[in-house]
């Protein structure tokens, strides 16, 4: 049975507070946080109450540790209905999977300029790490194009190097793979697995500098603390990067907080990549090597059919060989409405406020346009700036129906080359990825 | 301690089967349809992974195979003795769905419906 200690920290530690992944590990101690916030309070009680009734407390949360997924409450200890409720997040998230853990975030829960902590997304390749010692962190740098090999503790990252923060969106590769047909393999997000929370550490480009980069690096590649599902020590989890120009731009982070606090655990306290407008899966999470290549890193899932599409398009449902696979780089322009929420009435002669998000891997967006009528004419949003270089912008609008009934608002977005989002599902990919499709909320207008 | 263990086991096994009612016809450990040869995909395909990975997803026979291939190949899975028992329960209750370019939104994304 694995140390209480360890399931201690992951179980009852939450992502609100500054401090809430404090190093007590003590196997007794469950005591409340300084800053917990009250969401954070409610799941603390509900797993003591669950607890009482089991028994003793040390001897209960020794007993059920192997019997969740990390990071994971049972229903049937916080005396909720949903199936599972994650750490840290929000109970409106949608669970996709529980091992490993993947769960989305409804796009109403995304209405938020920047995105909360308790409402980002969680995506597992594998299974996070069950143990984390932020005091005795390392980072190592090291590979064949790197000058020397070279470790840096939070510490050090924080004293050597002038700290930064950008808002950054992450959006998962396969973000909207629900909708292709016929099926794509993997996990079936809809919308919500896109978040811009402010993000805070330094600059990737400033430590790989550090370092020294040899003139024939071609791509850095990572590797973090999360294991592989099958148990397997020798296995990664994934370890991917990105070329090395896109690596040094100045918006990349090695970062260490969300929104002023440490990155919750499941977003990959207490250190992780943040890669801007790529796929999220550039951005390791439990972050402790980064290495430079001389060649395209070939880590965990980077190799086809991974985070690829087929180099020239295929018909829906059609066989790719592997040689065939391209590997994606900077994500399409996309759009959100976070508000209203879908499936809300409105009173046709009160004002209709209408709003949310647009962005594009590396680019600007442009403009954003909302149709009520499938697309036959398009009244143009009002589009704020980004903050910075591939943070989402904002849009919003008011709409003025032209009767009762059953309407449905889409949003288009249009990005900085003149390129917008289609209406209809973009090629299919055997791996469903890149479905950046118009998003459509429906309103009955009474 | 034993007896303690057995008592937290059957409390935590007998909450969560309540959470779904056997009548729905749904697995409350897996959450696999509950239709011949669910027991055996079961066994062989929550060892690693949850079932909800597996219950997600609607595929031709011949992609659930190829899948099979890919995790035996790259994730670490055994071979399957009963490998065609299990394509057969996979490609009847989770087989491909043809949509066209574009679904409806979802029923919980409508409004609902006037009586």
């Amino acid at each position: 049975m694995k140390s209480a200690k360890t399931k201690v920290t992951s179980a009852l530690s939450s992502a609100e507070g500054p401090t809430a992944r404090a190093n007590d590990v003590n196997t007794g101690n469950v005591s409340t946080p300084p800053s917990s916030k009250a969401t954070a309070d409610i799941t603390r009680r509900r797993f003591l109450m669950g607890l009482g009734t089991f028994g003793a407390l040390t001897g209960a949360q020794t007993l059920l540790a192997p019997l969740l997924p990390s990071g994971m409450i049972s229903s049937a200890i916080a005396q909720t209905k949903d199936s599972f409720r994650i750490i840290g997040k929000s109970a409106g998230l949608v669970v996709l999977n529980d091992r490993p853990i993947n769960a989305e975030t409804p796009a109403h829960l995304l209405d938020d300029k920047i995105t909360t902590a308790e409402n980002m997304f969680v995506r597992n390749n594998g299974i996070p790490p069950t143990s984390i010692d932020p005091a005795n962190w390392l980072l190592t740098i090291e590979g064949e194009s790197a000058k020397q090999s070279k470790q840096y503790t939070l510490a050090d990252l924080k004293q050597k190097f002038t700290h930064h923060s950008y808002q950054l969106t992450l959006e998962c590769g396969g973000n909207g793979r629900a909708e292709f047909s016929p099926g794509a393999k993997g996990n079936q997000w809809t919308t919500g697995a896109v978040a811009c929370p402010k993000w805070t550490g330094v600059r990737l480009a400033d430590v790989l500098k550090d370092v020294g980069i040899k003139d024939d690096a071609v791509y850095i590649g990572y590797y973090g603390k999360d294991t592989h599902i099958s148990g397997d020590p020798s296995k990664e989890a994934i370890s991917r990067g990105v070329p090395i120009n896109k690596a040094l731009e100045e918006e990349n982070l090695i970062a260490w907080a969300m929104n002023d606090a440490d990155i919750p655990f499941m977003n990959g306290h207490p250190l992780r990549l943040v890669i801007g407008g790529w796929p999220a899966s550039t951005s390791g999470k439990w972050l402790e090597r980064i290495v430079i290549r001389d060649q395209i890193h070939d880590g965990a899932k980077m190799a086809a059919p991974a985070y690829r599409v087929p180099c020239e398009p295929v018909a829906p449902g059609s066989k790719v060989a592997d040689e065939d696979m391209c590997i994606i780089h900077a994500m399409p322009i996309k759009s959100l409405i976070t508000y209203p929420k879908s499936g809300d009435s409105h009173k046709k002669d009160v004002q209709f406020p209408v709003r949310g998000h647009a962005w594009a891997g590396d680019k600007a967006v442009s403009k954003v346009e909302l149709s009520i009528d499938f697309g036959q004419t398009w009244l143009v949003a009002s589009l704020e700036k980004p903050v910075n270089r591939n943070a989402w912008q904002h849009w919003h609008s008011q709409i003025q129906f032209p009767s009762k009934g059953y309407f449905e608002v889409w949003a288009k977005a249009t990005d900085s080359d003149g390129v917008g989002q289609p209406m209809i599902l973009p090629g299919w990919n055997p791996k469903g990825y890149l479905n950046n499709a118009c998003h459509r909320v429906a309103v009955q207008v009474m | 301690m034993f007896g303690l263990l057995t008592v937290a086991l059957l409390s935590f096994t007998s909450a969560m089967a309540e959470t779904t009612a056997p009548e729905s016809g749904i697995d409350p450990i897996s959450g696999f349809v509950i239709k011949p040869g669910f027991e055996t995909v079961r066994a062989h395909c929550t060892a690693c992974h949850s079932g909800k990975l597996v219950t997600q997803n609607h595929m031709s026979r011949e992609r659930w195979l190829s899948t099979i291939r890919w995790m035996q190949k790259t994730q670490n899975l055994w071979p399957l003795p009963q490998e065609e028992q299990i394509l057969d329960y996979l490609s009847a209750n989770y087989g491909e769905r043809t949509i066209g370019r574009r679904a409806q939104l979802p029923t919980h994304l409508m409004p609902p419906r006037a009586k």
